[in-house]
């Protein structure tokens, strides 16, 4: 029995779960689930939150993108790319730049994003406002990338990957913000065009119903 | 009651006692009985976490950060994540016990981060904290803050119907992280109510809020300062 993975993969949060999935060279199935069905009583006995991705192995749910990643490399710690250093310092480094992509690279991306994907008319004032924050955080991952080739340090890991999904949905929304706030920067954009050239990446946007939100509802 | 292992050498910890992400670290540090000396970061009057030396440290200039010999580590969760897997042979199994332990543990971490933090943030900021930096704290903000807290607890609730803490029958990272602001909310704030009336969340804060753990941390970081009890 393999894995399975509950959502949709146009979803940056699947995508975590699929990307770290391939780099372990392993595969899965996805079952496919979408807003009305994230509320279905047999949705919330796996995830209560009602939010994709879900992932099952076995008798074991793991629900949270970054917490099914950390599982998955865990589980096939040895094989494929190694995700997470098995060395404390390293891992410590990891879990550092983990934890900036989530508590302040993820906010405010997400919040651009989300004005895109939900409103008929975007809010500019939000847009800019999460944009100035993403710029002041850009300044720093520039400094970082100049010092090594990746975040934690010349080695590709889960801090990395955190950031693919999420860059590709706002570069899909918005090219505009994405070159100013990407491109202009030298490392990042050198970093940026490294990490989504990964074969597991180019294998997750190769379908069409990966980069389409068409179907979200907007107020 | 925890003490420091002798043979454990001691981490550096630059910070402060009463901010909620170094009293994050200082709670793991204490199950896991290192010991550390606090560096204090003065972040309202002399405002050091902007200064150059403390960049050098940590480049968002966010406190707290952790030295452990010429090592430095920044972000309290990645901290805490270090510590307990550095310290996995002594003190409170932050982990758990096995690989799924760890999995669970890593989900409900992961949960505090993503949707507890976000809603209990913005209203300890706006009913507590926003006049201490000299700003106006925003009733509407706070009210929408617990509100979508509320909905988070409904899920707690049932969560911890099934088992005694989150990420199973054992304390662990997961709910050491929920410590910091929940104290805020509810003794600062008095908003206990909110966890009272859900039967199993008020079971589960009760039970990791009187660790002697936390409550030693509270008698240092608020010296003779009145805490309630909980489940009172």
């Amino acid at each position: 029995m393999g894995l399975t993975v509950h959502g949709d993969i146009c979803s940056p949060f699947v995508k975590i779960a699929a990307m770290t999935i391939y780099e372990k060279n392993e595969d899965f199935e996805l079952v496919f689930a979408r807003l009305s069905l994230l509320k279905t009583e047999e949705f919330l006995a796996k995830n209560p939150f009602g939010r994709m991705p879900v992932l099952e192995d076995g008798d074991l749910v793991v629900f949270e993108s970054r917490a099914v990643a950390r599982y998955v490399e865990a589980k096939f710690e040895g094989q494929g790319t190694p995700l997470m250093p098995a060395n404390l310092k390293e891992q410590a480094l990891v879990n550092i730049w983990a934890e900036v992509e989530s508590q302040s690279f993820c906010p405010p991306v997400w919040a651009i994003c989300s004005q895109f994907l939900s409103k008929k008319v975007p809010d500019v004032s939000v847009i800019e406002a999460s944009r100035e924050k993403l710029e002041k955080v850009l300044d720093i991952y520039e400094i970082q990338l100049s010092k090594r080739k990746y975040l934690a340090g010349d080695f590709f890991s889960l801090a990395d990957l955190f950031h693919i999904p999420l860059l590709h949905i706002l570069q899909c929304l918005s090219e505009d913000i994405f070159r100013s706030v990407i491109n202009s920067r030298t490392y990042v954009h050198k970093w940026h065009q490294d990490i989504t050239n990964r074969p597991s990446w180019k294998r997750i946007i190769s379908v069409p119903e990966a980069s389409d939100w068409s179907f979200l509802p907007k107020v | 009651m925890a003490t420091a292992s002798s043979h454990v050498p001691k981490v550096k910890l630059y910070g402060v006692p009463y901010s909620v992400c170094t009293s994050r670290v200082i709670m793991c540090l204490l199950e896991k009985q290192v010991g550390y000396d606090l560096q204090v970061v003065d972040i309202v009057k002399t405002q050091d976490h902007k200064k150059p030396e403390f960049l050098k440290l940590q480049p968002f200039g966010i406190i707290p950060v952790l030295q452990d010999k010429d090592f430095s580590v920044f972000e309290s969760r990645a901290i805490i994540r270090y510590i307990a897997r550095k310290h996995e042979g002594h003190g409170t199994p932050l982990y758990g016990t096995s690989e799924k332990d760890k999995a669970m543990v890593d989900q409900w971490l992961e949960v505090e981060a993503q949707n507890y933090n976000p809603a209990i943030a913005p209203a300890v900021w706006h009913l507590i904290h926003a006049p201490l930096f000299g700003q106006q704290g925003d009733p509407t903000v706070a009210k929408a803050s617990i509100e979508k807290l509320e909905k988070v607890l409904d899920v707690y609730e049932g969560v911890l119907s099934q088992s005694k803490y989150l990420a199973g029958d054992f304390f662990s990272l997961a709910d050491l992280s929920h410590l910091p602001f929940t104290q805020y909310l509810i003794n600062d704030a008095k908003r206990g109510d909110i966890f009272d009336k859900r039967p199993h969340v008020k079971e589960w804060w009760k039970s990791i809020s009187t660790r002697p753990t936390w409550i030693k941390h509270l008698s240092v970081a608020f010296p003779g300062k009145n805490f309630d009890s909980p489940g009172s």
